[in-house]
Parts: C-alpha cells; structure tokens; sequence
C-alpha cells in the first residue's frame, strides 16, 4: 500500500510540474520563470563566493569553517526556542492536512491511518526539498561540489521540525478529544519552559565570565564549552546533533553527525507513530472545513459578526459599497493569530523603546515609536493589508456578473485599505506630533521646532503615497491575476519567486515614476515661495504631491478598469 | 430580452461553444440541456458576462453584454450551481451590498419578502460558515432576486435544496417567468425542465442541436419517443 501511496505522491509531484511547464505558454509565467532563473543564476551562483572557484571561494571556506561553530550553537539555541514555542503558542503545531479529493478517496480505502500519516509526511518531503535547495543556494555554504552536505543536513532539520510540529498538533488533539486536561496538557510546557530556563539561567550565570573574554571566536570558545556540560548539554543535545550535520566542513566530520541527528529523526518518527490515534477524526475535521470545490482557496477563518463600520444606505455610489464589504472584511478576519503574527514587530519596537528610555523621557520615546510605526504603516502597510482586488480575485466571477465599471470596482477596493491605512497613519502622526515636544535627536531638531507645519505635511502626504502604493499593488492583481495568491497557501517554484520579484520591484519602481512628477511640480511651488519670500515651506508642496498622485491615481485606475472590464475569469487560475 | 448570435467561446485550443444561437422572449422560461462539457455553463457564463465571448453578440434587453455591460447587467441576474459568497457578510450584509450594487431603494421590504419565501427568516445574521449548502443556495438566490431582474440565468438551481426548496425554487422560477422576466435554466434533471420549460434547448459539444417546445423537438426526433430524455438521447446521439 505505502508503494501505491509513494506513487500517488510521485504523481502529483509530476503533474504539477508538468502544469507549471504547461503554464509557461503564457508570455507572464515565461518572464516570471527567467526572472527567477536569472535571480537565482545571478545572486545565488555566480555571485555567491561559495560557488566560485579560486580565491573567493577559498576564502568562503575558511569564513564557514570559522564561522560553523557559532553558528551550530546559534542555530541548535534557535531549534530549541522554536520546539519551546510550538508548545506555549496556542494555534502552533503543524496539524495533518488532507485535501478534500485525498479524504474522498484515501479515507474511506482500506488504508490504514499510519500509512496516511506516512503518506502526508512523504508528500511534504518535496516541499522541504525545494526549500532545502533554494537555502543552500542563497545560504552561501563553502563549495558547489560541497553543497550537498548543507542540502540534505538542512532538509534532515526540516523533516525533522515538520514530524515534531505533528507530533504536537496529534498529541493536543488526542488529549482534546479525550476531554483530558491538567497534568497531561501542561507537563510538555512546563517541561519545554524548564528546559529553556535551565539553557537560559546557565548563560545569565557565567554572563560576566564570557564577556570578559574578549574577541568574539573566544567568547564562543568559551560558550560552546560551557554548553556542552551539565545539563545544559544533555538539554542541546538532539539540537546541536540536528544543526551539526549540515556545517559539517567535511565528509568525515558530516558521516559522524549522521548517526546522531538520524536517531533523532527516528525518535520522533516513532513518537508521531505513536501519537496517531487522534489523527483520523483530526485529519477529517481540517478537510471538513476547507471549501469542497477548491482546497487552495481556503478562507481563513472568520470571526462570528459584529456591527458594520457604517450604515451602507440603499443608493448611492457604488464605490462606497464595496470599500463597506472591505471594511467590514478586515474586522471579521482580525483574530489572534494575527496579533501573534505581530509579535515580533512589537517585540523589536519594545526593545528599541527599553534603549531609547535610557535617555529621553517616555512621551519622547512614545513620540519615536510613533514615527517608526507611521513609517511602516505608509510604507509596509499597503502591501500587509490585502483587503482589496487582491483578495477579491477569489470572488471575481461574482463581481464581474454585476453592473459596475471594472474602474468603479478597482476605485472602492483600493480605498478600503487606503482608508484604513490612513486612519492608522493620521493618529499616529497626531500622536507623534502630541508627544514630540521634548524630542532631544540632533537630526530631528528642525522638525520639533516647526513640528505643527511638519505634522500638517505629513498628515497631507501619507494618504498619497498609500494610495500611489495600493494602485500599484492592485494594478498588479489586474495585469498578472494568476500571479496573485488569493487563498491561504502560496505556491512555490521558480516561476512564483520570479513573480514575487516582480511584484516588489514593480511597486518600488512605479511609486518612484509615479512621484517624480508631483516632486517636481511642489519643488518648483516650494522653490518659488522660498524665492519671493525667504521661507521654507512644507504644507503647500505636500498638498501639491499628493494631489499630483491622486490624480495620477485616478487615470491610472481609470485605465485598468479597463482591462479589468476585459478580463476573462478564467483568466484568474487557481493557485496549487 | 436574451439575445445569444452566434456566440463562440474558447479556452487556449479547446472550444467550448461553436456558432450557438438563441433567443429568450420576456415571460418565457427556456431550459439549456447537454451532456457534461457540452458548454452550458460557458454559455451561461458568457451571456452573464463573466466570460468574455470570443466571437459573436450577446444582448440583454437590447444593451450588448460586451460594449454596454453595466446597462446590460443591471437587467440581469446569475444564480451559479456553486453558491458564490462572501464568507465574511452576514445574510442580510449580502442583501444590503447587492441592493446598493444594483441601488434598489426600497431593500428593506423586498428583502424581507424574499427571506420569508426562501424560509431564511431568523437566518439574517448568520455568515456563510453557518449555513447548510442549501441554505447558502437560497441566499445566492435572494441576493439574484432583490433587484426584480428582467432576466435570469439559473445554472443547476436545485443542487443543494431539500423537496420543500426545490419545489418552492420551481414555483419562484415560475412565477417570475409570468411577471415577464425572460429565463434560461440550465439542469440535468431534465423532467425539471420539462416541468417548468415552455422552451428546449440542446447544446451538444459546444453546438446547438435541438431548439423548440416539446412537441417541436418530439416532432424532430421522430420515432425517439415521447418523453424529454428520450428526446435527449436521440438528439445528442446517446441513445445506444
């Protein structure tokens, strides 16, 4: 049976790629695919020193071989916060997905549910692959001929991560459908978290000692042997045998890693093996809930409803209506787990806070965050918040059966998010401006003192350059829909890296085009009124730059309203 | 009111509808029947200008689907064999969007007529998630009626419904057939649309190959029988 599984995997593997070959007909996918060839070609190979040959790659060795204790160390300190968290995080765990059409035919056979579970790990294997071979171009490892030593240590981690992360999601599983709680569900925590602070009290404790060591190679010398003692060792253990295998710098010292990091592949083989007797119900309770026509489109989860943001009266511009579904779109989607996806963000603007504090006074370093996260919000924001055309394409069928322009749609769904965005922008930008009067930065000094004129140009330029920067990304789901991932998986292959590529240096490059004419026009009216009267002024050729991209904005949307009006549905493939 | 002339519609290499020629008359309910992949659903998808026709002209009401398609949409309505929602608007939500999408003024009482003839009253405010397929059908086709549209477009409406909803869907089918509107019903049930049809249509691998009342066709098929699936079978070839 398992040889019949392999082959339905083998299969599958053959078809997509064989669509994606396919697919490369389409003038879009071709220069998708060469420009993904020729990024990893170009960044990856050829100007990777780790390819190439002579002295670059000499020294490229040596740096590895330095730099591969630290980094065994780093990466095996990293494996253990990541199999820490995956118990701690709630929604965590990777759970054993099936797709609609494998339940249909895969559950009711006579199969039994080990071999699913060893089937689903088999298929995930090809994934991890790829990935493994796009790292090992871009990780820089010491030699081309060497590189298989990094690729297969490398996917010998992810395969072992990926078996570990369904051992967790089988083993809350199990315990949820046994009603058992207590003992049983906080004893892995409580024994993960004693595990780090064992790790974490041990480096604390000898902080002093391994500072006062100087140069950086023996400040590692030094950690590596205070790890590798005690229980600390035993606790890095299964890590450090994983993270080994791949900075392996030669043959011998990687076939002596092998053993080591394969038990530990083994071992929780065997725990998931174990651990399977929730996975039936499980498995069949993820593939209930994606949609039966197409698994790729599945939606994330939404909120139970709440109110509207606004009354949406019966008549009236059509624009208004579709920025209300977006609207209220983004407030049923919001749930914790993109708060936890925020988590490190806020964990970097905490720290920077907890440096600043030392020595500017809280509202100074409120004032900062505030111009950091208004920058991130003008700038990240825009290609974060997908609540327009971009999400939309899933439904595009329904929106081109009804009566409005393709460039009446385009207009309400880019002002959702641009609406949005801009709220966020202006109360930040407020709060920016309300905090700033003791700002103490050299650099910043000259806008505090006039940081009423600055607050007023910046409260003027914001909703311009999110707007120039959601035109361009929805222009983008106009021209190359079938570049545009619309549900909750991303496909992945060369073409889509090529695609991703594409999409950011196309926002980047005309939002650039699209704001050199209106910086020109408000340098000539700045300039002008500096000339006449002596003064600087900030508010008059903001105003101007954004009117200049708003209409920019509106011919722009006017004209691919119009392709979107001859947009075929079937044009929008669904993703893999 | 439905105009199809010589409509064609391709994918890449493949053709879906060749050289397919209708007419749907207000007040008059047309069934579309074909073997799978005959191109109904192309069909139907083209004259509801989802699809972009790849030659021919689809009009509605008079206004062509391609170069007036906001006039010639507001005329018409698509309920597909998938229920198509947004998985984040309530029932209600859906009413409200489309009534604004179509500007009907008068929503509230309309949608409120239309939730208690499809038995979706106490449903208002419930997502998509929450509802039974059938349900989610019912809602599609709330969403298709609010704006009394001048004609209808049906691709497999009963999939989904319970006896009770399926003949509730054939007496709304009905009854807006006689305020006028001009109707085209895609099915394989095909006693359906013997039921409820005053017209036939068979499309056959993308080509038109019976169009006519029931005894229009019987007379066509002569010697296959009376009944429409014997019609069927003889005319698509299917007999054997």
């Amino acid at each position: 049976m398992l040889s019949t599984l392999a082959s339905l995997t083998f299969w599958q593997a053959k078809n997509r790629i064989r669509v994606r070959l396919a697919r490369l007909k389409q003038p879009r996918y071709l220069v998708g695919s060469i420009a993904g060839i020729a990024y990893i070609g170009y960044f990856a190979i050829l100007r990777n020193p780790g390819f190439s040959r002579g002295r670059g790659g000499a020294a490229a060795a040596a740096n590895f071989a330095r730099a591969a204790g630290p980094l065994e160390l780093g990466a095996a300190s990293l494996l253990l916060l990541l199999a820490a968290l995956v118990w701690i995080l709630p929604a965590a765990g990777s759970a054993v997905r099936f797709s609609p059409s494998e339940v249909q035919f895969l559950f009711p056979a006579p199969i039994t549910r080990r071999q699913l579970l060893q089937y689903r790990l088999l298929r995930a294997q090809l994934g991890l692959l790829f990935g493994s071979a796009m790292a090992t171009l871009f990780m820089r490892p010491t030699s081309f001929s060497n590189s298989w030593k990094f690729l297969t240590g490398l996917w010998l981690i992810l395969m072992t991560c990926r078996i570990y992360f369904t051992g967790v999601s089988l083993y809350r599983e199990g315990l949820r459908q046994r009603g058992i709680a207590g003992i049983s569900k906080w004893a892995p925590v409580a024994i993960v978290c004693v595990a780090v602070a064992i790790v974490a009290a041990t480096i604390y404790g000898n902080w002093s000692w391994l500072i006062t060591r100087g140069a950086p190679q023996a400040f590692f010398d030094g950690l590596d042997r205070l790890v590798s003692s005690g229980p600390v060792a035993w606790i890095l253990w299964p890590f450090r045998a994983l993270t080994r295998v791949p900075l392996a710098a030669t043959t011998t010292a990687y076939l002596t890693a092998l053993p080591g990091a394969l038990a530990v592949l083994i071992i929780n083989y065997l725990w998931v093996l174990r651990a399977d007797t929730a996975f039936e119900e499980n498995a069949a309770l993820i593939a209930e809930k994606r949609p039966s026509e197409n698994p790729a489109r599945a939606q994330p989860r939404v909120r139970g409803a709440a109110a509207t943001p606004f009354a949406l009266a019966s008549t009236g511009r059509l624009e208004t209506a579709i920025v209300w579904k977006n609207l209220i779109m983004v407030g049923r989607y919001a749930s914790l787990r993109v708060l936890i996806r925020l988590v490190p963000m806020v964990i970097s603007l905490g720290l920077l806070a907890s440096f600043a504090s030392r020595r500017n006074g809280i509202a100074t370093v409120a004032a900062v965050l505030c111009l950091v996260l208004v920058a991130i919000t003008v700038l990240v924001g825009p290609m974060i918040s997908r609540n327009d055309l971009r999400q939309d394409l899933g439904n595009l069928a329904m929106l081109k059966g009804w009566p409005l322009s393709g460039a009446t749609l385009l207009r309400g769904e880019i002002l959702a998010p641009a609406v949005m965005l801009t709220s966020i922008a202006w109360l930040l930008i407020l709060g920016a401006a309300a905090l700033a009067g003791n700002l103490r930065v050299g650099f910043l000094q000259p806008l505090v003192q006039d940081r009423l004129s600055y607050m007023m140009a910046a409260l003027l330029l914001a909703p311009g350059v999110i707007l120039a920067e959601l035109t361009v990304l929805n222009g983008l789901a106009v021209l190359f829909p079938a570049w545009i991932s619309t549900g909750a998986t991303r496909s992945r292959g060369v073409d889509d890296l090529g695609q991703r590529l594409f999409t950011t240096a196309g926002v980047l490059v005309t939002l650039v085009f699209a704001l050199v004419p209106a910086t020109m026009m408000a340098s000539v009216v700045a300039g002008g009124i500096y000339y006449v009267s002596g003064v600087l002024v900030v508010v008059i050729p903001s105003a101007i730059i954004t009117s200049v991209l708003v209409v920019e904005c509106l011919i722009v949307v006017e004209m691919l309203g119009r392709v979107l009006d001859r947009t075929d549905v079937s044009a929008v493939s669904p993703a893999e | 009111m439905i105009d199809v002339a010589r409509l064609t519609k391709t994918y890449g290499d493949f053709t879906a509808v060749k050289d397919f020629s209708f007419h749907v008359a207000a007040g008059e309910i047309v069934g579309l029947i074909g073997p799978n992949g005959a191109g109904k659903t192309s069909t139907l998808r083209s004259i509801a200008g989802i699809h972009a026709p790849t030659a021919g002209a689809i009009t509605i009401d008079g206004r062509n689907i391609v170069a007036n398609p906001v006039e010639a949409k507001q005329q018409l309505a698509f309920i597909a064999d998938e229920p198509q929602l947004f998985e984040y608007l309530t029932v209600t939500e859906h009413l409200r969007l489309v009534s604004r999408i179509y500007q009907v003024a008068d929503m509230e009482p309309r949608a409120k007529t239309l939730l208690a003839e499809l038995e979706l009253t106490g449903k208002e405010h419930a997502l998509p998630g929450e509802l039974s397929r059938g349900m989610k059908q019912k809602v599609a086709i709330a969403c298709a009626l609010i704006h009394d549209p001048k004609a209808l477009l049906f691709d497999e409406p009963l999939t989904g419904l319970d006896p009770l909803g399926i003949r509730k869907m054939k007496q709304t089918i009905v009854a807006r057939g006689r305020s006028g509107a001009a109707i085209v019903v895609s099915s394989h049930l095909l006693h359906l649309v013997e039921e409820i049809c005053s017209r036939i249509v068979i499309i056959d691998r993308g080509v038109k190959v019976g169009d006519g009342t029931m005894a229009e066709l019987s007379a066509q098929a002569a010697g296959a029988g009376s009944s429409l699936e014997q019609i069927f079978l003889a005319v698509t070839g299917r007999e054997s």
